[in-house]
């Protein structure tokens, strides 16, 4: 059976889809669900060329009864999501836990605090206990998020439920991303206080160390946080956007 | 049938056209259409999200095949999913007997009190 001629019409359609269903191109991923709709597709024109119909109307049926690209491409993203979201909210966790235990690490190597417990500034005491609430916090969304996303699985069939589920994880992983950075301010105005990344401290290999490892890990988090953020508005972050 | 009515069942209706074999997304909707004479009006963009879903779920399982000139991904279940039919057709037969017995008119008792 010889291809349409008129081609051109779904391979506009499919080139609609990629770049309303990827922001920018992701991993082999697009190039295998592409391929599967176009044999779809092409299936359907060459069933109703076999069975009579012109191959430019019946490259019309097949794009109408496959759905405007759009919607297609929406329902596509809220799949594709699930599993770069998974991704976000073990990244949090780990990372959450990894640079706690570090950090902590940092402040044992460095310097005795300047002050006992009775003579704790009051601010620092504040920061103090707004760190550790934060740091607690951030892992304790991040876990949550992480469960409610693993579980979308298991629920399979109750839809309801699954994108309920996947739409609290997000937010989930929105508030541990926010708390893990307000944790991150914290604890740097913490060291500089308690003189940890002064120049004359002693901790400064652990906090390079630390500093090496943090930088290090971000591509874990940061990977699946655009994809996740591109696939949820539909539109590329930092870059120009794709030409259609 | 459009869409919405099928909201919550279209997973189970794949695994149901999926049980006599493997399957590429045509072949699918194409069955899915024939073992529904017609009735289940799909359009085609909602069956691969729903195909995804149960891969991710762990009910079926895509392969990769050569199709005429051009790559196929076929679908089959797992066993998983058979399980998961399965249940399905025991929720789905409870759920038309319980809603059956309220729904179809009643048969033709007699009334209390009306002569026999």
């Amino acid at each position: 059976m010889t291809r349409p001629e008129s081609e051109s019409t779904l391979e506009d359609y499919l080139s609609r889809l990629q770049v309303q269903t990827w922001p920018r191109p992701i991993e082999p991923d697009a190039t295998d669900l592409l391929d599967e709709l176009r044999d779809h597709l092409l299936c359907d024109i060459e069933q109703q060329v076999t069975d009579g119909a012109q191959p430019r109307s019946a490259e019309a049926r097949a794009l109408a009864g496959f759905g405007p690209a759009d919607r297609v491409a929406g329902a596509l993203r809220v799949e594709l999501v699930r599993p770069h979201l998974h991704r976000l909210s073990l990244a949090l966790l780990l990372l959450g836990l990894a640079g706690g235990a570090t950090w902590v690490g940092v402040l044992l190597a460095g310097p005795a605090e300047p002050w006992t417990d009775r003579t704790e500034p009051r601010t620092i005491l504040f920061f103090d206990r707004v760190g550790e609430f934060a740091g607690t916090a951030t892992l304790l969304v991040a876990a949550l998020a992480a469960l409610l996303i693993g579980c979308t699985g298991r629920i399979w069939r109750y839809p309801r439920m699954r994108a309920g589920a996947q739409r609290w994880s997000l937010r989930a992983c929105w508030v541990s991303l926010t708390l893990g950075l307000l944790t991150t301010a914290q604890l740097g105005g913490y060291l500089l206080v308690r003189g940890v990344i002064a120049p004359t401290s002693l901790a400064w290999p652990a906090v390079l160390a630390t500093v090496a490892l943090t930088v290090a890990g971000a591509p874990l988090l940061f990977g699946p946080l655009r994809t996740v953020a591109e696939l949820q508005t539909g539109r590329r972050l930092l870059g120009p956007p794709r030409r259609r | 049938m459009r869409a919405e009515a099928l909201k919550g069942h279209l997973d189970a209706l794949l695994l149901a056209t999926l049980e006599a074999g493997p399957a590429h997304g045509f072949a699918v909707m194409a069955e899915l259409r024939r073992r529904t004479g017609g009735t289940v009006d799909l359009e085609s963009g909602t069956l691969y999200p729903a195909l995804r879903r149960l891969e991710e779920a762990g009910l079926i399982l895509g392969i990769w095949t050569s199709g005429p000139g051009r790559r196929r991904r076929e679908y089959q279940l797992t066993d998983r999913g058979r399980a998961a039919l399965h249940d399905e057709r025991g929720v789905w037969r409870d759920f038309v007997a319980t809603i059956g017995a309220l729904l179809e008119p009643p048969a033709a008792h007699p009334s209390p009190g009306s002569p026999i």
